[in-house]
């Protein structure tokens, strides 16, 4: 094996990583690796599943705990790993039924985090991770949505309707710093014609890391430090004016929700 | 809304209603069906009826997403009183291509 003299010999000193850098790096790399040799696991189980004797609705509900479980899993290997500290707040007391969740988007974990500590949540995935032999049956068997479902709104409020929680995350893709909140109406539309509340979750890492456009090893030389906070529940008619014509009230639920995260993400970088 | 966007809106409804009353009973033309289509646009998707041109991309000139399009149609259907297909709606790039569509049904 290379030793590390080896490995950063050809950098100048300034830029050569220190030996715990270098380990981050390595730890990132089993994360990674151990993470997609876990995703048989969802296959595995969703094969046994199909061929059980159960309620569709039953094996979702199993599929869905095996998930979360392994979310929290990955989530307390990568903290063991030295590569961060993680804190969550204010997790609803009790458990959360036909909540249209949001969650900014600033990092490639977050889902990890929202799945791993929220109950019963519903993705909405690439329409490729439902045609992919290794994901088509877990997805399927979960219960997820594919982005180009044309009848996701329909659906989503089907399940919204039957105490599944849709997560959604507004900017549709990694934001590149955290107060860009660009996000789009996609989860307004869902909470106004579903007339469902909707759960934000605010997710922060410091330093930034794992962001759009970063390489998985590019890692901060500083211990990141991620908190996952859940706001209080915002029902529609609270925060806007039903009465608008819907194209409207899209738009203004919209703005409040990027106001709200503005105000949250401001509020959690000044402490 | 702000008062000037109000003013530019209700100019836009008028305008609307009475292209749509110059000839009672009769097929409206394209035009008046563009007429419409702002009208009803100003007032759903707060834009300014200087923005909408035959020409507008709904998507690019004026973040018109297709859940809009279906909210559009619904109400075009109320001030037009005709059956509207949505799905045919769905390819349409601008608002001339909206009218033109509607004007066939």
């Amino acid at each position: 094996m290379p030793t590390k003299r080896a490995l950063t010999a050809s950098l100048p000193a300034e830029q050569r990583p220190s030996l715990r850098q270098l380990w981050r790096i390595a730890a990132a790399g089993i994360s990674y690796v151990l993470f997609a040799l876990g995703g048989v696991l969802p296959a595995f189980y969703s094969l046994v599943l199909s061929v059980a004797p159960l309620d569709p609705a039953i094996k979702q509900r199993k599929l869905r705990r095996l998930i979360a479980g392994l979310c929290r899993f990955y989530i307390g290997l990568m903290k063991f790993l030295g590569l961060f500290s993680y804190t969550i707040t204010d997790l609803p007391a009790q458990k959360t039924r036909g909540h249209v969740v949001i969650a900014n988007h600033s990092m490639l974990i977050d889902a990890l985090f929202v799945l791993g500590y929220l109950d019963n949540v519903c993705c909405v995935v690439k329409a490729s991770l439902a045609t992919n032999p290794f994901t088509r049956v877990p997805v399927a068997l979960a219960g997820y949505v594919t982005n180009s479902d044309p009848k996701l709104l329909e659906t989503a409020t089907d399940k919204l309707a039957a105490g599944e929680n849709i997560l959604i995350f507004p900017e549709g893709t990694r934001n590149s710093f955290d107060l860009q909140l660009e996000f789009k109406r996609g989860a307004a539309n869902l909470a106004v014609i579903a007339g469902a509340p909707l759960l934000p979750v605010v997710l922060i890492c410091r330093p930034r890391a794992l962001g759009k456009g970063e390489k998985w090893y590019e890692l901060p030389a500083e211990n990141l430090r991620i908190t996952m906070q859940c706001l209080p529940a915002v029902s529609v008619e609270n925060c806007i004016d039903t009465t608008l014509p819907r194209p409207l009230q899209y738009r203004r639920l919209t703005t409040h929700l990027t106001n709200l995260y503005r105000d949250a993400i401001s509020q959690a970088m000044s402490r | 809304m702000t008062e000037s966007s109000e003013v530019t809106s209700e100019t836009a409804t008028d305008s609307a209603v009475s292209a749509s009353e110059a000839e009672p009973g009769q097929a409206m033309s394209k035009q008046e069906i563009v007429e419409k289509i702002r009208a009803v646009m100003v007032d759903f998707f707060e834009l300014d009826a200087s923005e909408i041109s035959e020409d507008s991309n709904l998507v690019e000139d004026l973040d018109i997403d297709s859940i809009d399009t279906i909210d559009l149609m619904i109400e075009m259907r109320k001030h037009l009183d005709k059956e509207i297909d949505d799905m045919a709606l769905l390819d349409c790039k601008t608002i001339g291509d909206v009218a033109e569509v509607i004007s066939k049904m």
